[in-house]
């Protein structure tokens, strides 16, 4: 084994790479992330200014994601024309 | 006792929500034709359910969960159409090299804050969300849409879609890498 390899494989150990971090991250939102995985992510995001950016991002991401899921209060973009209006209009009637 | 036709006025389905139904069927589809295709398909399933129709809810909310559930029924069939093939976006890491796993040169996302600290449009952001959606394989699209979009339980997306309870995480985060990167190219840089 190369010093180069066995460096890898001390730091694979001891730290998260960027790719496992950001993949705990999109997971964290959904399930708890176990004791372990939770440490190291903290750990990594300590260190790891492009990380830390990529959360922030993902959570406004998911925050306009919300907004545009409401029903209640929605922000309408699209619109049925009136040719789709009459379509859909008939069969309603028809039935 | 209440009459459904009290509750329920199909003439006025198109009026009062019919822009709604299709704005969220058009954000989660990618695509006005399916859009509308699922809207008719809701409105079949309306009028043949009518009269199970008991009040608890509003209108609107009935006809929103019957939509709901087409959009569910549309991916499970798309999924069963499309492989979880090989896309060609390609993860914003190193492959190879010490730094494996390190996010690659110039791909590490850009500093948002110019962007975000004026009024954010919401429209244009959703112009832009839905643009890149539509960039998404359709495997990792049907599950973004349900888990993240729709917030459906991870067993039932699996169910539907045909994830396992662990590749679902690497579904979603590739999907959530490749919008982050879209949105940024798109929104921020202009």
């Amino acid at each position: 084994m190369s010093n180069n390899s066995v460096l890898k494989k001390i730091k694979n150990g001891m730290m998260l790479s960027c790719d496992t971090a950001t993949l705990l991250i999109s997971k964290r939102e959904f399930e708890k992330l176990s004791i372990i995985d939770g440490l190291r992510l903290k750990m990594h995001l300590t260190n790891c200014n492009l990380c830390r950016r990529f959360e922030e991002q993902s959570s406004e991401i998911s925050t306009h994601i919300k907004d545009f899921s409401n029903i209640e209060n929605p922000k309408t973009l699209h619109n049925l024309s009136e040719e789709q209006k009459n379509k859909l209009s008939k069969l309603i009637d028809n039935k | 006792m209440t009459n459904n036709t009290d509750l329920i006025n199909p003439k006025l389905w198109i009026s009062n929500y019919g822009d709604l139904l299709y704005n969220y069927a058009y954000s989660r589809l990618s695509s006005s034709t399916i859009a509308e295709d699922l809207l008719q398909d809701t409105f079949v399933s309306a009028l043949k359910s009518m009269e199970n129709f008991r009040g608890d809810s509003t209108e609107k909310t009935w006809l929103f969960s019957i939509l709901k559930r087409k959009i569910i029924d549309y991916y499970r069939k798309s999924s069963t159409r499309n492989e979880i093939s090989e896309s060609k976006y390609k993860n914003p890491f190193k492959e190879d090299g010490f730094f494996e796993g390190h996010w690659d040169n110039n791909r590490g996302p850009s500093n948002w804050s110019n962007a975000a600290d004026g009024q954010i449009h919401q429209n244009e952001f959703q112009a832009i969300m839905e643009m890149c959606l539509a960039l998404l394989p359709e495997k990792h699209k049907a599950v973004f849409v349900l888990k993240v979009m729709e917030d459906i339980e991870t067993n039932k997306v699996c169910k539907e879609t045909g994830c396992t309870a662990s590749n679902i995480w690497v579904i979603l985060h590739r999907a959530r890498l490749q919008l982050r990167e879209c949105i940024e190219k798109n929104w921020i840089d202009e």
